[in-house]
Formats: structure tokens, sequence, C-alpha cells
């Protein structure tokens, strides 16, 4: 499958700062790709330096098999970007800053804007400065999908709005996927993990893990363990750096199985405690995965 | 060259209001320095119209200024926030549109009104208007673009402002170290003043 952006050691430093650091990253074509990442991340640099906004200190990124650093008009006129804190022309109205923007793309689709604009309601005659946090996101997606782009990138859309908006926007977002890959960073899992096909987990600077959503839920389970004599709690050997957050009461012990294999972690299981009483395995939601990932660190994440 | 005009006509829009008053600053400057004053007089009635005359000028060149830095300003380049960054923008288009509206816009409708002014107060068309022609070049690169590029580095009015008043004291400092410097300036240049001897 190809990708539609592609970054290798990618790292940016702002004076003492390492905002990102051998950040690798892949957006396959079509994806729904979730960036996900505590407030500071470096999520935005990313998206920074991914929209040539921001130079990379090392590192290269390919976006649209053109490198980042090169993304000129011809580029731009098929990606789209939509950002939390964009400053936009806000003596405009909706209505004028559509047709502003409309010439810049030749394929710029009417209708597809008119849709767009009936689907979120938005006021035409209303400047942009008189819009709401959440009708300026709308706006502006508009904006970036009315040209069907061949790659849509947000930064943190979600933020700061109310739970109708974000259902509205994300609608929009999984209508134009498909022929739109998408890139979205959020630093709440809850915004996207209901429409993200792909996620990434970006902490301090670095990716500790992207993988495809389908996989990730299936390689974590919550695992108990009950044994015969309390003795026996504390285990033989070593235990595998998969087994994350371990919690221990004489006669139960608790974790996080991170590389789950049914026949290899029920073998791990014997090896340590002998034979055990009980052992039950559970699913874990998404965001039970990622606390237990944030907590430890995720050594044992990739 | 289409995008190019599609962002002056953005920016004429954008600016339409900043364009009513500096056509308002060019009429005050063409009536106060048409207007017949005595040569000489220690009297009120002077006074009057010698400061309108001189807070017309001032004004038309202050909201001159005003009109280029908000004309840089409406695709300011520094920062990183800025919505036309990721838009399929045109260097050349840009930089086009905001040199020929700065020149259509502010540099000609000035041109216009000095001539007018030349005309009315019945100066010889030759060679007059060469040497106002000639000062208009020079007032529109030295000065126009001078803000123009400040105002590039800048991304607002108030970061404008400090760097501003700093290259004006420069300027002022140096070009009262040339007065010292140079004996006799030109008498011709408008900007000169007697020197030392002189005064």
């Amino acid at each position: 499958m190809t990708t539609v952006i592609s970054a290798q050691n990618l790292s940016k430093r702002f004076r003492k700062t390492e905002a990102v650091e051998d950040l690798n990253l892949e957006v396959s074509e079509g994806s729904i790709f979730g960036l996900i990442g505590p407030n500071g991340a470096g999520k935005t640099t990313t998206i920074k330096i991914l929209m040539n906004i921001h130079k990379p200190s090392a590192g290269s990124a390919e976006v649209i098999g053109v490198d980042s650093r090169r993304l000129g008009p011809a580029e731009f006129a098929k990606i789209g970007y939509v950002s939390e804190n964009q400053e936009m022309p806000d003596w405009m109205t909706v209505e004028y800053f559509l047709a502003y923007l409309k010439p810049f793309y030749p394929t710029w689709d009417d209708a597809r804007a008119n849709e767009l604009l009936r689907q979120f309601e938005l006021p035409l005659k209303r400047q942009l400065k008189h819009l709401s946090r959440g009708m300026k996101m709308k706006a502006s997606l508009v904006s970036s999908l009315a040209y069907r782009p061949k790659l849509l990138v947000l930064d943190e859309p979600f933020s700061g709005l109310d739970p109708m908006v974000r259902e509205d926007l994300a609608e929009g977002l999984v209508d134009s996927a498909g022929e739109t890959s998408i890139l979205v960073s959020s630093h709440d899992l809850g915004d996207i993990e209901s429409f993200a096909s792909h996620i990434g987990y970006i902490e301090n600077g670095k990716m500790k893990f992207s993988e495809e959503m389908t996989s990730l839920t299936e390689r974590f389970r919550e695992v108990e363990v009950t044994v015969a004599p309390p003795a026996a709690a504390t285990g033989k050997g070593q235990w595998p750096e998969s087994w994350l957050r371990p919690d221990k009461t004489p006669a139960v012990i608790r974790f996080v199985e991170s590389q789950f294999d049914s026949e290899r972690t029920q073998k791990d299981i014997r090896r340590i405690f002998g034979d055990v009483v009980q052992v039950s395995v559970n699913p874990m939601p998404l965001r039970a995965i990622f606390v237990a990932l944030a907590r430890t660190g995720s050594k044992a994440a990739a | 060259m289409a995008q190019l005009w599609h962002i002056l006509r953005k920016d004429c829009r954008y600016l339409r209001f900043e364009f009513l008053l500096y056509a308002l600053f060019l009429g005050c400057y063409t009536w106060t320095e048409t207007q017949v004053v005595p040569a000489t007089s220690f009297g009120r009635e002077i006074f009057v119209p010698d400061t309108l005359r001189l807070l017309s000028a001032i004004g038309m060149m202050a909201v001159a200024s005003y009109l280029i830095i908000r004309l840089i300003h409406a695709e300011a380049i520094p920062g990183d926030k800025q919505f036309w960054l990721t838009r399929p923008y045109s260097w050349k288009s840009l930089l086009g549109a905001k040199v020929l509206l700065l020149l259509i816009g502010v540099s000609l409708p000035m041109l216009a009104v000095r001539l007018l002014i030349f005309r009315i107060q019945g100066f010889p068309f030759y060679p007059g208007v060469w040497q106002l022609l000639w000062s208009q070049l020079v007032m529109t690169v030295v000065i126009g673009l001078a803000i123009a590029a400040l105002a590039a580095l800048t991304a607002g009015l108030v970061q404008f402002v400090i760097p501003a008043l700093v290259l004006i004291s420069v300027a002022a400092f140096v070009q009262e170290d040339a007065y010292w410097v140079i004996p006799g300036p030109p008498a011709r240049c408008g900007f000169a003043r007697p020197s030392p001897q002189q005064a």
C-alpha cells in the first residue's frame, strides 16, 4: 500500500528543547491515522514539520511523495490543513472565505462545498470573527474538504468543542475518508477512537508505538492469575517485558499482556508460577490500553 | 497572473475603509495646500491654516503608512499560525499583488494629488513634473518599501511600531550627524536645513 506521509528519524530542536526526537511515522493511503499524546508531547510540532511550517533539525519526511521542505503551491492544492489555533482572515464572511479560496484549487467542487455547508449549518453571511470556536472549525473544515484533498491534516480539531460539534466534525471526516487520507492529532483518545483506522502514540517527542487499531486491541489483554499457595505469587525467574503494570496480592496476580498470544502467554504463566488455579484473560478497551502504556513508559509497546 | 489579481481584489476589499480614509486625507491635503495664505503674519488667522496644512500632510503620510502595514500584515510572514501558509499561494503572485497595490493604491493617488496641487498653484508643467515624479519615486522606493519591508518582518501593528521608532530615531541621528559633517546641504533638497554657518 502506498504511503501519503512517511517520516524518518524526524527531529526538531528549539534551542535547548527537543520537541521531536527521532520520530518515524507512516500514514497509508486511505487510512485515518490518529496521532495521540498528552499536551506538549510534540504532536503539533510534528504536524508543522510535515506541513513545511517548520524545518526539521534532523531527519526527513515525505508528504504525498514530496520532501516536506519542498512543499509548495502544487502540493498544497492537494492537502488540507485544519488546526485549532490557526489564524483565519476573520474579517471575511463564511461565503466570501470560500469564494476567495475557490480559485486557488483546480479541483474545487461547489456541490461538495454546498453539501458540507448544509451538513454543518454554517451561517454564510456571518464574519469568521463572529463565529463560535466550533463554527470556525467547521468553516475551516469545509474550506479544506471542498477540493477533495488527497491528504487532510487536522491538529487538535476537537479541542474545547462541545460533544454535538465533535460529532458533526467526526461525521464530516468519516464521509471524506477513503478518497482522502487523514492524519488527525488529539490529546484525548475518546475524540478519535471511534473512527481512526491507525493509531500512533507520541510522548516527549518520541513515537512510542504506531499500528493498526485492530491489531492494537488484539495484542493487549488484561490477565488475572490466581495461584494456590500464597508463596507462589512471587513467581520464579524473569517476568516477560511484555507484562505491564503487574499488581500482586498473595493469591492473585494481575497484569497487562502487551504481546498477547494465547499459547505463549499460558506457557509463560506456567513457567513463572507453576500450577495455577485459574487464569482469566480479558480484552481491554482502548482507553485502558493507553493508560497502561502511558504509565509504564511503554517499553514493551512496540 | 490570475492569482495576483485575485489577491489584489481581496486586499482592496479588505482595506476599503482604510482607502476611504486615505482619500479623505488626500482631499484635505489638496485643499489645505491650495489655500492662499499670506507669506508672513503673526496673526491667529495664519496659524490655523498652517496647522491644518501640517496636520493633513502628517495625516496623509500616516494613513499611507498604515495602509502599507495593513496590506503586508494581511498575509503576515513571521509566525506559524497564519492560514495562508498551507494554502496554494504562489510567492510571485503574493509579492506582485502587494507591490502593485502599493503602487496603484498608495503611491499613484499621492502623485496625482501632488500634480494637481502643482497645477493649481500655477507652476509651469515642465520641468517641475519631472522633479515631482522623481521625488514620488524616491518616496515610494525609500519610504514605502522600507515600511513594507519592516512590516514583512513583523506580525502586527504593535510589533511594527517599536522597531519603526528605533529606525526613525537612528535616521534622525544620522541626518543630524550628516548635517555637521557635510557642509552646505544642496539648496534644492526639500528636507535640507541651513548649515550652522548659514543659521
